[in-house]
C-alpha cells in the first residue's frame, strides 16, 4: 500500500495516471454515445438487418431531401428548381415518384417502376396540412414510414395526394466509399458489442472515478517530499488560471472546426451533410473529436490538480486575482471610501422615489409596463408565438393583481382608519408593518392625527377637571366662612333688639349669605355636569311616577305662589333609564325656576307624552316677566329670566338641567312663546318586554 | 350630662356651636386640631364628637380612625366637603352622621340630640315585636304610637299606615300604586292621582328634621319611596 502510495506521487506515476484517466473518461464518453446511438437505431429491439436499414433509410433522407423538397416546390408553384443538388457521387440510387405514380426525378438512368422489385427502400414524403388541438393550422411536409404514414392518412392530416414516394436501392458493384459503403461495415461489429459496451462503460466510469480520486491524492504530493509542491502553474493566481482554461478549451474548439473545414472544405467540394457520407471526412472528424476530448480532458484535469494542491495548501482564495485587489484595497485602507461610495450610492438609490413626485413616479410605471407589454407583443406578433404572449400575460397578470390587490387593500385599511377617526376613535391605530411607501407614511400621519387628537383631547379633559377641582376647592374655602357669617346673622336675628332696623338688616344678611351658600353650590354642581365628571347610574324609571312624586314635592310651594299645577300623562306605562338623584335635580330646578317665575294665579302643566320612542316630559308655564330673552341666552350660566337681577336665583339652574339631562342621554329643550315659557325634556324611551 | 367635643380650626365656628348647643345637659370640650381632639378623648369620658375634616396638623379623618381605635362614640363629621365621595369616605371610616357647612343650626341641635339618644339610650337593641325602629324613629304598632327622637307625634290614620309600610320593610322601594293598593286596599290608582305623594310629602314633614334632605324617607325618582335604615345619606 505504502509503495503504490509513493509510486503515484513519482512523476512517471502522476503520469499514467493521468493517461489512464484521460483514456477511460473517454472511453465512458464513447459508450455513452454509443449506446444512445444505438437505442435510437434500434439494436436492442430488432435485428441486425432492421438496424442497418433502419440507419440506411436514415442516411438516404438526409441525402434526398433537398432533391424530393425540390419537386415539391415545382409541383406546386411551378418554380424552376435546378436539379444541382442531385449527386451521382454516391451508391444511392433512387427516383421519386409522385401520388399517381409518375416518376418525378431519378439519379441515374434507371427508368423502373414504382413497383419494381428491384427498389430495396421506400420512403414517404408526405404532406399534412391539419388543425391541431390549439386551433392552430398546421402544415409542411415530412419521411413517414409506411404505417404511421397510413394510420395519418385514416386520420386525416395527410392527403394521397399529397404524398411523394422516394424509392431506392444501393448499388452492389464498383462502389463509391461513402455512407452506404462504410455504414455495414460498422454496423456489424457495433451490434455485436452493444451489449458488452455496458460493462465497459461502468469499468471505464469506475476506473476513470479511481484514478481521479488518486491524482487528486498526489497532486502536490512527491514520495520524498514531506510539505506540498509546486508547480509553476502555482504562480498563476487561481481565477486566472480558470479564465485561461476557459480561453484554451475554446481555442481547442475554434482550431478543430477550422481544421476540419480546411481539410474538407478545399478538397472535393463536398456539401454540409457529406462530411458524414464520405469515409474520409467521418474519419477525419472522429480523429479531431477524439483529440478534442484528449485536449480539453488534460486541461481541465490539470486544473483540477492545480485546484487540489491550492487547497492543499490552504491557499485556494488567497491566490486569485480579487483576494489580491481586495487585500490592495485594505492596505491603502480605501474600504472606508468604498463602502461609502456604496452606501451613497444605496442611498441615492432608495431614495430615489423621494426625487420624483408620485404623479411621476406612477407615470413612470405605467409607461414602464406598456413598454414591456409592447415589446413583448411585438416578439410574440413576429414569430406568431401565441404560447409566449400566454406565458406574459399570465406573469404579468400574476405581478399585477397582487400589487393592486395590494393597494386596494392598503387603501381600505386606510378608508377604514380614516372613518374610526372621523367617529372620534382615537384609539385606533393603523398597522402600518405591513404598509409600503407612500401609503406607510399616510398611514402614519393618521396615527400621528389621531395621537394629536387624543392629546388635546386629554389636555382639554385635564384642563376641565383641574377647572372643576379648583371650583371645589374654591368652595371648600368660601364655605368655611360662610358658615360663620350665616351663623352669626343667625345669632344677631335671635337677640331681642329694639332698634327695628337691625332687625331688618339682620334678615337681608341672612338672606343673602343664604342666596351664596346656593351660588356656590350650584356653581360646582354645574361644572361638574357640563365636565361630566358626575357619576351617573341609569335604572329603568317609571316617567309617570315622577310626575306624581313632583306633584307631591311642589303641591304645598306652588299653592303659596297661588299657581295650579295640572298633569296630564297616558294610562299606559313608559318607562326610561335614568338616575333617580340626577332626574331629580333637573325636576327641581325646572320646577324651582316655574315658582319663582310664573305668574301668580295661573296654571302650571306638566305632561308626558310618548313621540318617536321618546318619552317627552313638557313643562308649560306663563312667566310672569316678559321673556326678552333668547333660548339660547336663557340657556347660558349666570343669564336669568329677569334683567334686573334682583330677585333669587343666580341663572345656573337650566344650564345643570341640561347638563343633567345630557349626562342621561336625554336633551332639555326651551320654547319661548310670548309669555308661553315651555320645557321639554326628552328621554329614550325603555322597551319593556 | 353629656360630654361633647367639638373639633374645628375655626374659632368662630366652634363659638357659634358651643352657643347653638347650650343647653343644661352638655358640657362642652374644644379641639382646633385633630391632634388636641385626639388628646382630649384620651383624658375626658365623652359622649359625642363634632367634627371638622379639613384642620391643620392632624386632620379629621386621621383623627377619627384613632379615636375609633379605642371608642365607640357617636362622632359627626361637620365639613366643608360636600363631594358624594367625601360622604362615603367619611361615613365608611367610622363617622356616624355627615353634616355639610354651612349648616342649618337647628339640624345640628337635633342630629346631635338624635345621636346622643340612640348612643346611650338604644345601645343594648332590644326591639320588641310590634315595634319598628329606623333610626331614631319607633313605631309601636300596639299602641299605635310613633316617636322621632323620642319625641312623640301624631299622624292621620293613613300618613300612620303607609309609615308603618315602609318601616316595615325598610329599603324596599314601593311605588305610588303599591302604596296605595296596600293602604287604600283599592286596585288601581289613576296615574294621574298624587295622593300618595301628598302624603308621604306630609309624613316626611312630621318625621324628618330637614325635609327637604330626608335621612329616613327617601324619595327614589321615578320608582318610589323607601325607608333608609342603616346610612346617613
Amino acid at each position: 500500500m505504502r509503495q503504490v502510495k509513493d509510486f503515484i506521487c513519482t512523476i512517471p506515476g502522476k503520469v499514467m495516471l493521468f493517461s489512464i484517466d484521460i483514456l477511460a473518461a473517454i472511453t465512458v464518453l464513447i459508450c455513452i454515445i454509443g449506446a444512445v446511438f444505438m437505442s435510437e437505431y434500434g439494436f436492442y429491439s430488432g435485428t441486425k438487418e432492421d438496424a442497418l436499414k433502419k440507419s440506411i433509410e436514415s442516411e438516404i433522407q438526409v441525402e434526398v431531401h433537398d432533391v424530393v423538397w425540390g419537386q415539391v416546390r415545382e409541383s406546386v408553384d411551378d418554380s424552376d428548381v435546378s436539379s444541382n443538388s442531385i449527386s451521382t457521387n454516391t451508391n444511392l440510387r433512387y427516383a421519386i415518384y409522385d401520388s399517381k405514380g409518375k416518376m418525378l426525378v431519378q439519379n441515374d438512368k434507371l427508368n423502373l417502376k414504382k413497383e419494381d422489385k428491384k427498389w430495396k427502400y421506400h420512403l414517404y414524403y408526405c404532406g399534412y396540412n391539419y388543425i391541431d388541438e390549439f386551433g392552430e393550422q398546421m402544415y409542411g411536409f415530412n419521411f413517414e414510414t409506411k404505417e404511421s404514414m397510413q394510420a395519418q392518412i385514416d386520420n386525416g392530416i395527410i392527403k394521397e395526394e399529397n404524398i411523394y414516394e422516394v424509392c431506392a436501392y444501393l448499388e452492389t458493384q464498383s462502389q463509391v466509399e461513402d455512407v452506404y459503403f462504410w455504414l455495414p461495415k460498422i454496423i456489424n461489429p457495433l451490434y455485436g458489442m452493444r451489449y458488452t459496451i455496458y460493462p465497459i462503460g461502468v469499468i471505464a466510469f469506475f476506473v476513470a472515478v479511481f484514478c481521479f480520486v488518486a491524482l487528486m491524492y498526489s497532486s502536490g504530493r512527491r514520495a520524498d517530499r514531506e510539505e506540498i509542491v509546486t508547480t509553476i502553474f502555482y504562480r498563476i493566481p487561481w481565477d486566472f488560471l480558470m479564465i485561461l482554461v476557459w480561453i484554451i478549451c475554446g481555442a481547442i474548439v475554434l482550431a478543430g472546426e477550422f481544421t476540419v473545414l480546411v481539410l474538407l472544405g478545399t478538397g472535393n467540394g463536398v456539401r454540409g451533410f457529406d462530411i458524414w457520407h464520405h469515409l474520409a471526412a467521418a474519419k477525419i472528424t472522429a480523429a479531431w473529436m477524439i483529440v478534442y476530448a484528449i485536449l480539453i480532458g488534460s486541461v481541465c484535469l490539470a486544473f483540477c490538480m492545480s485546484t487540489a494542491t491550492r487547497i492543499k495548501k490552504k491557499d485556494l482564495l488567497k491566490n486569485t486575482v480579487l483576494y489580491r485587489v481586495l487585500r490592495w484595497i485594505k492596505r491603502r485602507k480605501l474600504w472606508g471610501k468604498i463602502s461609502n461610495i456604496i452606501k451613497q450610492v444605496f442611498r441615492i438609490m432608495a431614495r430615489s422615489p423621494e426625487y420624483i413626485p408620485l404623479m411621476g413616479r406612477t407615470i413612470i410605471l405605467l409607461v414602464l409596463i406598456s413598454f414591456i407589454e409592447l415589446f413583448v407583443f411585438a416578439i410574440a406578433a413576429s414569430g406568431y408565438n401565441l404560447g409566449l404572449y400566454f406565458a406574459f400575460w399570465l406573469l404579468e397578470k400574476m405581478v399585477l393583481v397582487p400589487a393592486i390587490l395590494y393597494v386596494v387593500w392598503t387603501l381600505k385599511k386606510l378608508q377604514k382608519a380614516g372613518m374610526k377617526l372621523a367617529a372620534g376613535d382615537m384609539d385606533y391605530q393603523i398597522d402600518t408593518e405591513k404598509l409600503f411607501w407612500e401609503f406607510k407614511q399616510h398611514g402614519e400621519n393618521l396615527n400621528h392625527i389621531a395621537e394629536g387628537m387624543n392629546l388635546a383631547v386629554s389636555e382639554k379633559m385635564k384642563s376641565e377637571r383641574l377647572k372643576t377641582e379648583l371650583i371645589t376647592n374654591v368652595s371648600h374655602d368660601i364655605k368655611t366662612p360662610l358658615t360663620s357669617i350665616i351663623n352669626y346673622a343667625d345669632l344677631i336675628g335671635r337677640e331681642k333688639c329694639e332698634n327695628e332696623a337691625i332687625t331688618e338688616y339682620c334678615t337681608v344678611l341672612l338672606r343673602q349669605s343664604e342666596r351664596l351658600k346656593r351660588l356656590i353650590e350650584d356653581l360646582v354642581e354645574a361644572s361638574k355636569a357640563s365636565t361630566g365628571n358626575l357619576d351617573v347610574e341609569l335604572a329603568p324609571c317609571e316617567a309617570q311616577i315622577f310626575l306624581s312624586q313632583v306633584f307631591g314635592e311642589y303641591e304645598e310651594k306652588l299653592k303659596e305662589r297661588n299657581l295650579e299645577l295640572v298633569t296630564n300623562q297616558p294610562e299606559k306605562s313608559i318607562f326610561v333609564m335614568a338616575d333617580g338623584r340626577r332626574m331629580l335635580r333637573i325636576f327641581d330646578n325646572l320646577m324651582t325656576n316655574i315658582c319663582k317665575y310664573a305668574q301668580p294665579g295661573t296654571r302650571v302643566y306638566i305632561s308626558l307624552e310618548e313621540r318617536e320612542n321618546n318619552a317627552v316630559i313638557i313643562f308649560k308655564n306663563i312667566s310672569h316677566a316678559a321673556l326678552n330673552l333668547s333660548v339660547d341666552e336663557l340657556m347660558e350660566r349666570f343669564v336669568r329670566g329677569d334683567a334686573s337681577r334682583n330677585t333669587e336665583g343666580n341663572g345656573l339652574g337650566l344650564s345643570i338641567a341640561r347638563s343633567l339631562a345630557e349626562l342621561q342621554n336625554g336633551s332639555l329643550d326651551l320654547e319661548i312663546d310670548g309669555d308661553l315659557f315651555k320645557a321639554i325634556l326628552c328621554f329614550p324611551m325603555l322597551k319593556v318586554s | 350630662m353629656y360630654n361633647i367635643l367639638i373639633c374645628d380650626d375655626e374659632r368662630d365656628i366652634v363659638n357659634a356651636l358651643k352657643i347653638y348647643l347650650a343647653n343644661p345637659n352638655y358640657t362642652m370640650f374644644e379641639a382646633y386640631t385633630g391632634y388636641e381632639a385626639v388628646k382630649i378623648m384620651e383624658r375626658e369620658e365623652i359622649h359625642l364628637v363634632l367634627m371638622d375634616i379639613m384642620m391643620p396638623e392632624m386632620d379629621g379623618i386621621s383623627a377619627m380612625v384613632k379615636i375609633r381605635e379605642r371608642s365607640n362614640v357617636p362622632i359627626i363629621l361637620l365639613t366643608a366637603k360636600s363631594e358624594d365621595t367625601d360622604k362615603i369616605l367619611g361615613l365608611n371610616v367610622g363617622a356616624d352622621d355627615y353634616i355639610t357647612k354651612p349648616f342649618n343650626p337647628v339640624e345640628v341641635a337635633a342630629r346631635v340630640s338624635s345621636q346622643l339618644r340612640r348612643y346611650m339610650q338604644l345601645g343594648s337593641g332590644n326591639i320588641k315585636s310590634d315595634e319598628y325602629i329606623v333610626g331614631g324613629i319607633e313605631v309601636d304598632d300596639k299602641r299605635k304610637q310613633v316617636t322621632v327622637d323620642g319625641e312623640s307625634i301624631s299622624f292621620t290614620p293613613k300618613e300612620y299606615d303607609i309609615l308603618k309600610l315602609l318601616i316595615s320593610n325598610p329599603n324596599r322601594v314601593y311605588s305610588p300604586k303599591e302604596i296605595y293598593r296596600l293602604v287604600w286596599k283599592e286596585k288601581t290608582l289613576d296615574s294621574s292621582d298624587n295622593t300618595v305623594a301628598v302624603h308621604i310629602r306630609h309624613i316626611r314633614e312630621k318625621i324628618e328634621i330637614d325635609p327637604a334632605h330626608p335621612r329616613y324617607l327617601k324619595v327614589v325618582f321615578g320608582q318610589g319611596y323607601m325607608m333608609e335604615k342603616g346610612g346617613v345619606r
